[in-house]
């Protein structure tokens, strides 16, 4: 990737990122995370995983965001005047994200990362039926596994969003509760 | 092109496990009772199955696809998480009407934690390891919030679910950093691939980092300080049998994870690391022993109490001989056990919905329930570590291991605190016998009484003959360091 494209990509990006975090109105976080999305999906055009640059694009910009649109819409937040964090624990976080941000900047600068330098790529790299046979034969175990933490998480969020059947409803109490 | 499934037997408890969560999950929608004791022993019963498959499968160093190991380590693993599970359940089958939990889902989400956790303990590959951890978590988030008419358990659900959140990103952070440097995510291939490159030097911050933020995860995972904030607050607003659970069993598998990481992956940098584990060990145990002191709810001293013997198992991995590992293995089954008793009487005292957790509740229990007193009195002589009981054998394991291998201010500092502990401990056996309380109606628990009982037997047992476990731990240790 060019750095004439990089560098604004990664400001735009950053950009992005931080109209997530600072923005008070909820649907506006939401596109700002929209953009971030979209924007990542161009650097895994340029490091040629075109498939994953299309699900980036289709599932987490495309149906994870209007997901997210339609509960912040249907919850209808208004910001809550009690809610007011107060500026030490602002002051706080930024202080840690911008030492983490030295740190990390630190070391990354210092450390050439192996395999950076123009490796040729491997035939077919990014492409749907690679991918595929990753999946299916190295990376078995961890995407079948990825199903069941999908089946917990669905299980969980049913468990928790369902309405209770109010005492009334429920049938006699059972001998073992004394009410 | 071929499928790795050359020895898929590796994978069979796993899969036996997940297959058998969704089976509890089908039969529960058609349960007609509203206590779910047969959806209970429904559960227990896969459970044993699932120590079962793993015992009679043990073919030693196999890995399937380089994912997932069945070796003696994940074996004794895949025993104590079923066992610990088991009692759990056992535990839930009296408590879950008790407390008013109406969601027939708790014991699937147990057997899926269950499962989450058998990955996290036999999982070669970072990503498989993380995804087990992932599945776990998911499912105790919610069993923790699963009274959802209780303030105290909503807030004990969301807390564990955003610290665990941020946990998990720092851990995923870790192993991206780390496969950036090593170019792997397989256990092994990381370690040759650290030992190769001279990890100290200034250009290798990155793997370092990588390092430190894989060890934070974990250290919240398995509560030491100073990761350790959300453990009273989420121990105390669970379901008490799901905190049983999460003391005991989540520790456990995570302790495993943790092991598997620093003695397999980390190994050519964990000397130099050492000092790390070192103040991690003093400050748990110390802080843990130190705030458990001015609890007056027994279910926050306990919680505290595991965060102090959260420390005294990172004495054993940092000394990291074969010896200290060993320990620490016979020291998660012990103190497995012997928290199972602690939190199941907890559970066996709740009244109304609401678990008694004072310490002044316990008053006049030895008069008025004389063998749940006495349950709880082993429970927290053993926990103190009082000869001749699991927790005294596995502390003397841990400490003279840690002293052979050179670490002998770590053990002074583990000594005192156990003696500090005693106090706390002593106080719940001088509420139940030197103060008196009127008699209280009870209606009659008989899987929570065989549970509690069964783990203070167990407990005794530990105590009196503790070579087959120990060398079973010792064999499980053995080839991980041994193997691949």
């Amino acid at each position: 990737m060019s750095p004439y494209l990089f560098y604004p990509l990664a400001c735009l990006t950053i950009a992005g990122a931080l109209g997530v975090v600072l923005n008070n109105n909820p649907v506006r976080s939401a596109l700002s995370l929209v953009a971030t999305l979209f924007l990542l999906a161009v650097y895994y055009i340029a490091l040629q995983a075109h498939l994953v640059a299309a699900l980036q694009i289709i599932v987490y910009a495309g149906a994870v965001m209007v997901l997210f649109l339609f509960v912040i819409t249907l919850l209808n937040l208004s910001p809550d005047p009690a809610d007011r964090t107060s500026p030490l624990f602002g002051a706080a976080a930024l202080g840690s994200a911008l030492l983490l941000a030295v740190v990390l900047g630190r070391a990354l600068w210092a450390t050439t990362l192996p395999g950076a330098a123009n490796t040729p790529l491997p035939e077919g790299f990014g492409t749907t039926v690679v991918l595929a046979r990753q999946l299916f034969s190295e990376y078995l175990v961890a995407f079948e596994l990825t199903s069941i933490l999908l089946l917990v998480a669905v299980v969980g969020a049913v468990v928790l969003a369902k309405r209770d059947p109010s005492p009334a409803d429920m049938d006699a109490p059972a001998p073992g509760r004394e009410a | 092109m071929t499928l790795p499934i050359a020895n898929i037997e590796v994978l069979y408890p796993l899969m036996f496990a997940c297959a058998w969560g969704l089976l509890v999950l089908t039969v529960e929608m058609f349960s007609l009772s509203r206590r779910f004791v047969g959806i209970g022993w429904l559960s227990a019963l896969g459970l044993a199955a699932v120590a079962g498959i793993s015992l009679s499968g043990q073919g030693a160093g196999e890995v399937f696809a380089g994912a997932v190991a069945l070796d003696a380590f994940s074996v004794y693993f895949y025993v104590l998480l079923s066992v610990l599970a088991i009692f759990a359940v056992f535990l839930s089958m009296d408590y879950v009407p008790l407390a008013g939990i109406i969601h027939g889902e708790f014991y699937p989400l147990i057997l899926f934690a269950v499962a989450g956790l058998l990955v996290m303990v036999s999982a070669t590959d970072l990503i498989v390891m993380f995804l087990g951890l992932e599945t776990m978590s998911m499912a105790v988030y919610v069993l923790a919030g699963i009274r959802k008419d209780e303030l105290r358990s909503n807030e004990a659900a969301l807390k564990y679910f955003l610290l665990g959140a941020f946990a998990s990103a720092l851990l995923l952070y870790g192993i991206a950093l780390i496969y950036a440097i090593t170019g792997s995510t397989v256990l092994g291939s990381v370690a040759n691939a650290i030992a190769s490159t001279d990890y100290l030097a200034a250009d290798s911050l990155v793997l370092m980092l990588g390092v430190g933020m894989l060890l934070a995860g974990f250290a919240f995972k398995i509560a030491a300080v100073p990761f350790h904030l959300w453990t009273p607050d989420v121990y105390e607003g669970a379901p008490t049998t799901v905190s049983a659970f999460m003391a005991t069993a989540v520790k456990a598998g995570a302790f495993a994870a943790l092991l598997r990481i620093v003695l397999v992956a980390l190994a050519p940098v964990m000397p130099d690391l050492s000092w790390l584990m070192w103040v991690l060990a003093a400050s748990t145990m110390t802080m843990g022993n130190f705030v458990a002191l001015r609890q007056t709810n027994v279910k926050r001293m306990l919680a505290y109490s595991s965060i102090a013997h959260t420390g005294y198992l990172l004495v054993g991995v940092t000394a990291a001989t074969a010896e200290a590992g060993a320990a620490v293995l016979y020291y998660l089954a012990a103190y497995g056990v012997m928290n199972i008793g602690a939190f199941g009487v907890l559970a066996a005292l709740t009244r109304r919905r609401h678990a008694l957790q004072e310490i002044s509740d316990f008053a006049g229990l030895g008069q008025n329930r004389p063998v749940l007193a006495l349950v709880m009195s082993i429970c927290m002589l053993s926990l103190m570590g009082m000869p001749p009981l699991a927790g005294f054998v596995g502390k003397f394991y841990l400490f003279t291991a840690a002293l052979e291998a050179g670490y002998t201010v770590l053990v002074v500092i583990a000594v005192l605190n156990s003696v500090v502990s005693a106090a706390y401990y002593l106080g719940v056996l001088r509420a139940m016998y030197f103060q008196s309380a009127d008699a209280e109606e009870y209606s009659p628990r008989p899987y929570l009484n065989f549970a509690v009982t069964a783990a203070a037997a167990v407990t005794v047992a530990l105590g009196l003959a503790p070579s087959p476990v120990m060398g079973a731990a010792s064999r499980a240790f053995s080839s991980i360091i041994l193997g691949p």
